[in-house]
């Protein structure tokens, strides 16, 4: 049975085009995976569609821009 | 249509909050400039025009749906199909439906059709955000009331 990291990082994989191989969980999506905020909607549909569950991007980019969380977070 | 003010649609037709659906009717133009260009004696819609058509329909359903609260700019258009040559003069209709509310955007799957035909489709992405200015806002409403855009909810939700 795939773990949640697994599947999310197969979503990732798939969406992204980036090698599975490469993704690890400490990864980081930007520095490491290349990921830009395109991707993260992206990343964000299948997962929603994946699990049900919906990422607060908006959140989370006004808590990174209010000073409030950094990227790494 | 009035290709040289980027406008794609003519007027809203139908518009469903309830099933997340909107209909808008888009008479390609006789002449314009964009068609001595596209092509040089054979004067064909462009693709990416009938692309946006198909964008700002899907964008009217988008900022209906946060009660014109909010904007939607274009992020990301997938699977466009181009499936057949629309011509000057020909009538529209522009349909697209809400297949994902996200957090700061919307998906949604659009279609053109031609007398009951799919002349193109594509999932298009936006990114949703509220309006950076009344000034902005109000003017997405004039363009709103020139094509029939229901300002008030419409009474199906």
């Amino acid at each position: 049975m795939s773990s949640t990291f697994d599947t999310v990082a197969s979503i990732i994989s798939e969406t992204c085009d980036i090698p599975r191989d490469t993704i690890k969980p400490e990864s980081h999506a930007i520095d490491d995976l290349g990921i830009d905020s395109l991707d993260f909607l992206d990343i964000a549909f299948a997962i929603d569609k994946a699990f049900g569950i919906k990422l607060p991007l908006e959140q989370w980019t006004q808590e990174v821009n209010d000073g409030k969380a950094t990227t790494e977070q | 249509m009035d290709l040289e003010y980027f406008k794609l649609i003519d007027r809203i037709v139908d518009l469903n909050l309830r099933e997340k659906t909107v209909r808008a009717e888009a008479v390609v133009p006789q002449a314009s400039t964009i068609f001595e260009g596209h092509f040089p004696g054979r004067p064909l819609m462009p693709g990416v025009l009938l692309i946006e058509a198909m964008a700002q329909t899907s964008g009217w359903l988008v900022i209906a749906l946060t009660g014109f609260e909010r904007m939607p700019f274009l992020a990301a258009v997938k699977e466009a199909k181009l499936r057949t040559f629309v011509e000057p003069g020909e009538t529209l209709s522009v349909f697209a439906n809400l297949v994902h509310d996200g957090s700061g955007f919307a998906v949604t799957s659009a279609k053109i059709a031609r007398h009951g035909k799919t002349v193109c489709n594509a999932d298009i992405t936006f990114r949703v955000m509220p309006f950076p200015d009344p000034a902005f806002r109000a003017s997405m409403q004039r363009v709103a009331t020139e094509i029939s855009f229901p300002v008030k909810a419409p009474p199906n939700g």
